[in-house]
């Protein structure tokens, strides 16, 4: 569960903080595992539709994120996690304002079902995570919104399998993102076609991944490699030269890497850095983000 | 195992709160209505562009009598018998008064259209051109100057074509076909006017001619929906072939004389090249010291049609009458005020003033301020069920004032070519983007002043709900940080001022 990866979809997504939900871990029977996490975010460079452009009236667009979560075993295979994240975003040049706040607060389950342990172990991850904006923010500021101002609900299923001796593991996942409405504050808009609405349909997503690691010094060390991918069904493309928009759909393949460490000498405390690189997309920002957090473990 | 149950509940109650509903509405569902008044006299009403001694070349129609006329009755008969569900939907649709859903098309259209040019990769922007339209960028680019006289000589025409169309339904008393065919029932509420030509096909046929020389890349969809709609006059039961072709000639003819005035308006050398645009720039610099510069990266070196202030007016004899006063120097008290004005908003900006900025931003990829109107006054004329030939009287004289209130605002801005908030206070950041031309005075404010004294008059009970929705569109442009306070009030004074020209012709036109 320390995987607290800020992956963030910097044009605008109710997603951003789904990542707790990536890895194996689940706590015990009432213990907690408190987080902060910081998270730095920015690219030059984005996907208009398929279009690789530059935009002189954003520069770089950067997004900070501090992130507080709260995890707690409600038994040994059933795990609860609660997030809230704190962004600020700015564009380094032209005339839009940049903007902070809260964005969208994030409760799940995470069940482990054991299938098998012999020396190798493989075991199944069902989760369902929902996530709904706590701020009235801002969704008409193109790349500079918070996110896109809509709930979500997501059910993923993932596997693991590990080798005890050489702590070596293997992780797929799949997961589908149901998310609704964005309500703005008109009541026309033009994507593909005019809607004479104030709702906007906000794409539902699949997302999957494959990650690869293992763990040293007697589990204490974990190092990881992912490759995700996040597909939108259905959305519209950015306009040309026009801003991306809450019904816009976005596509990324990205690639990251995290290492986390409990130190021997304070197994309570936790230390984590993660890097994530978009490699690929369609209406989405090329970023490069970077995270920093600690955990800190107790039972009650 | 209690307690996980609850958390699940819970769990389940928060999922159950998303939105399920994935409903979106891609067009207004006007309904049909029977008109309140068919407005017989109407054909004496005096046209815009029309000469009052042009006639059109439609044929005198065959008698009811006819064997021709009973062929293309029966005919009618049995399309209406057998109406589809989709053809119920179609006329559904299109309603008893087609022309909301041509202003629609037509709103639609701009906003599709309504994209600013990228930058080539050398930092350079190519303008549309009207002879390679589908080149990038696309013609037109549908900005509200464009838009708003888009929608001018569209309605316009329309008007015009209907009085014409009023008079020959008198002149040829043809009964509509609910009064010979027994046993016909209409899809629509009977009227009780005569049926040659067909007042739908008219307009049909005005809507097509004009919105395909606003939108040639658009040639083809129109003319789906063109023929979509005459092919409903049909089978609805509201009108024979003859009175079909009649309405859509004489809407075509229509159409190419009002689009005589459009070829000669002056929109031609609205948009500027580069030295004519530096030397308005440099006037305004000698004149009054300051001079707007675009602050978009690469900058725009030509802002959206310099010249759009010299186009012939509808209303107005001369567009000096309504050039607002100069505004405050920058540096001045005045502008120092407006600025601690905009500075104070931008720091303490409640969510209703964001609401506010947002609900009428109508920037691109929006039906523009005009379009914004013009939906608002299609809503009135729907609750008023009023008859195409009125409909057409309010939108005629509604478009024409905001067109007439872009040029004078479009004078006033490449007169005193003013630099925006974002030019002339260092570090200032707005919500909405700074549009690409000078800042005195506000578009939406004379647009709206115009917009909100017409329909304030032609619907007495509506005209507080617009003075308000007007001076909220005003201020929404101080919320979004893009105009000064007195942009805002010159603006709305000046289009109210407009809406007094405009009105004055309406009350000579015969249909009060």
């Amino acid at each position: 569960m320390h995987r607290l990866t800020t992956l963030i979809f910097i044009l605008t997504s109710c997603v951003a903080f789904s990542q707790s939900f990536t890895d194996a871990e689940v706590m015990g029977k009432r213990e907690v595992c408190l987080a902060a996490m910081y998270g730095h975010d920015s690219w030059d460079t984005y996907y208009e539709a398929d279009i690789k452009r530059t935009n002189g009236n954003i520069g770089t667009l950067t997004r900070q994120t501090t992130l507080a979560a709260a995890v707690y075993g409600i038994s040994s295979k059933l795990t609860l996690i609660a997030m809230l994240p704190y962004m600020h975003v700015a564009p380094s040049q032209g005339t839009m304002t940049s903007s902070s706040g809260f964005q969208d607060a994030t409760l799940g389950l995470k069940y482990k079902l054991p299938i098998l342990d012999k020396g190798i172990s493989l075991s199944a991850f069902i989760m369902s995570f929902g996530s709904t904006p706590t701020s009235n923010y801002n969704t008409e500021l193109g790349p500079m919104s918070l996110g896109a101002n809509c709930n979500e609900w997501a059910n993923r299923l993932m596997l693991e399998v590990r080798h005890h001796g050489s702590g070596v593991f293997f992780r797929p996942w799949v997961s589908y993102h149901m998310r609704g409405m964005c309500s703005l504050e008109r009541t026309y808009y033009f994507t593909d076609e005019g809607y004479y609405s104030d709702q906007v349909n906000v794409p539902d997503q699949w997302q999957m991944a494959l990650t690869l690691g293992s763990r040293f010094l007697d589990n204490n060390l974990r190092i990881e490699a992912s490759l995700m991918k996040i597909e939108s069904i259905g959305g519209a493309d950015i306009r040309r030269y026009e801003m991306p928009f809450p019904g816009t759909g976005m596509d990324a393949t990205t690639v990251s890497g995290l290492v986390q460490y409990y130190p021997k000498f304070l197994p309570a405390l936790g230390v984590q850095v993660s890097y994530m690189q978009v490699i690929d997309g369609r209406n989405m920002g090329i970023s490069t983000a970077w995270t920093t957090g600690l955990m800190y473990r107790f039972s009650i | 195992m209690k307690q996980q149950s609850t958390l699940i509940v819970t769990l389940l109650s928060c999922i159950l709160v998303l939105s399920c509903n994935k409903d979106t509405q891609t067009h207004i569902s006007y309904n049909s209505y029977e008109w309140v008044s068919d407005d017989l006299d109407g054909g004496d009403w005096l046209q815009v562009v029309i000469p009052a001694d042009k006639t059109f070349d439609i044929a005198i129609p065959a008698s009811t009598q006819s064997d021709s006329y009973q062929t293309e009755l029966a005919s009618m008969v049995e399309l209406n018998n057998k109406m589809s569900q989709t053809e119920i939907e179609i006329a559904d649709y299109w309603t008893s008064n087609p022309l909301l859903r041509w202003n629609e098309i037509a709103r639609d259209l701009a906003a599709k259209y309504n994209l600013s040019p990228a930058p080539n990769s050398d930092g350079i922007y190519t303008l549309p051109d009207v002879n390679n339209p589908s080149s990038y960028p696309r013609f037109p680019f549908a900005h509200p100057p464009y838009t708003c006289r888009m929608l001018a000589y569209v309605q316009v025409a329309v008007f015009d074509a209907l009085i014409e169309c009023w008079q020959l339904n008198a002149t040829y008393n043809r009964p509509a076909p609910h009064k010979i065919a027994q046993g016909l029932e209409p899809y629509y509420a009977a009227q009780n006017l005569p049926s040659y030509p067909s007042q739908g096909a008219t307009v049909t046929g005005v809507a097509q001619a004009i919105l395909t020389a606003m939108f040639p890349l658009e040639k083809d969809y129109i003319a789906a929906k063109a023929d979509e709609h005459l092919k409903s006059l049909i089978y609805t039961g509201s009108h024979v072939q003859s009175d079909v072709d009649a309405g859509k000639l004489l809407g075509t003819q229509v159409a190419a004389e009002v689009m005589k005035r459009a070829a000669t308006d002056g929109m031609k050398k609205a948009q500027t090249p580069r030295p004519v645009s530096d030397s308005i720039k440099l006037a305004a610099f000698n004149r009054f010291g300051w001079q707007w510069v675009n602050q978009e990266i690469p900058e725009r070196p030509v802002g959206i049609t310099p010249m759009f202030g010299t186009l012939k007016m509808w209303s107005v004899a001369d567009v000096g009458l309504v050039r607002p006063l100069a505004p405050p120097a920058p540096g001045s008290e005045a502008f120092n005020a407006a600025v601690k004005e905009l500075e104070d908003t931008r720091k303490n900006l409640t969510a209703e003033q964001r609401k506010i900025a947002n609900f009428w931003s109508d920037g691109t990829s929006t039906y523009t301020p005009p379009g914004h109107w013009n939906r608002l006054a299609c809503d009135f004329i729907t609750e008023k069920k009023l008859n195409p030939l009125r409909s057409a009287r309010i939108l005629a004289y509604l478009n024409m004032g905001i067109m007439d209130a872009g040029i004078a605002c479009w004078d006033a801005k490449y007169y005193y070519h003013y630099p925006r908030p974002v030019q002339a206070v260092s570090g200032f950041k707005t919500i909405l983007g700074t549009p690409n031309f000078p800042s005195y005075t506000s578009g939406h404010s004379t647009f709206s002043g115009a917009a909100a004294g017409i329909l304030g008059q032609l619907f007495p009970d509506k005209k507080m709900q617009c003075d308000e929705w007007a001076l909220e569109a005003s201020n929404s442009r101080i919320y979004g940080g893009i105009h000064y306070r007195y942009d805002c009030e010159a603006g709305l004074e000046a289009g109210y001022k407009i809406s007094d020209f405009v009105l004055a012709i309406a009350d000579k036109d015969g249909a009060n």
